[in-house]
């Protein structure tokens, strides 16, 4: 038997697999798709702290008065969740990023290193230069498109 | 009556297993006594840590809300995106933009 996939989600899709899987007619989206891939043990989700930051904050704005619940509930894996990176960690992926805000969660990835980058954010992570960045340490940049094509549920466009 | 068990092998350092040994000397047991108590009482005390994040429980909290509240996507992945820039300019910025800079001489 071999492990499930070690996917590391950006900020954005694990919003949208949380807060968007489904669409206004009740049909299930992209991100309902993956959520439901994980519910089934599909694949394994490493998240980073520099992650469940941002994910902390979003909820702080956005839902304050469920952000406690929120956080309960996410309370019992703070321990699974990959630390945050060094600042020399975060210099040295900076050229490969066209916004240097995304140099930690790029740091972070590579710490953690995933089967799988998991992001629709395609002009941060889904650059040439990104892309080199993953292939150097076997990691693949997938959306979440490109997710259900890695699990059959998808046919990758040509 | 036989009963069965099993072996195992474990390598320890030197300065291990003179404490090891020296609590087993204390206890009035044996080094595979004091072995096998250690590992039953950590095998009790061990709480299985979960693996499956809760996203369901999250997605049952959170998406009413938003659905309530009219909240779009787009909104919500450009909050993200200004969170982000906001947390590179008030944690990162700073002390990963001086690793970059070459070292001044006094």
């Amino acid at each position: 038997m071999t492990a499930p996939l070690r996917v590391f989600p950006d900020t954005g899709v694990l919003l949208a697999m949380i807060v968007f899987p489904k669409d206004r007619r009740g049909n299930l989206t992209l991100a309902g798709e993956a959520l439901t891939l994980y519910n089934a043990g599909a694949y394994r989700l490493v998240i980073g702290q520099a992650i469940a930051d941002e994910l902390d904050e979003v909820l702080d704005e956005r839902f304050p008065a469920h952000r406690a619940a929120a956080v309960s509930l996410l309370r019992p894996f703070a321990g699974q969740f990959i630390r945050r990176p060094t600042p020399r960690e975060i210099a040295d992926v900076l050229d490969s990023c066209t916004d240097p805000a995304d140099a930690p969660v790029f740091a972070s990835a590579l710490i953690a290193r995933p089967d799988i980058v998991l992001a629709n954010d395609f002009a941060a992570f889904h650059t040439p230069v990104a892309k080199l960045l993953w292939a150097r340490y076997g990691i693949t940049v997938e959306s979440l498109y490109g997710l259900l094509c890695v699990f059959g549920r998808r046919l990758r466009k040509v | 009556m036989t009963v069965e068990v099993k072996r195992i092998t474990i390598r320890v350092a030197p300065e291990l297993h003179l404490r090891l040994n020296q609590l087993a000397a204390n206890q009035d047991v044996s080094l595979n006594t004091l072995a096998i108590n250690a590992l039953e009482a950590y095998a009790a005390n061990r709480k299985e840590t979960p693996t499956q994040l809760p996203l369901q429980e999250l997605s049952a909290l959170l998406a009413p809300v938003a659905d309530a509240d009219s909240v779009t996507e787009e909104e919500l992945l450009r909050h993200a995106r200004e969170t982000r820039q906001r947390l590179w300019k008030e944690r990162y910025e700073k002390i990963t933009l001086a690793q970059t800079q070459p070292a001044t001489s006094a």
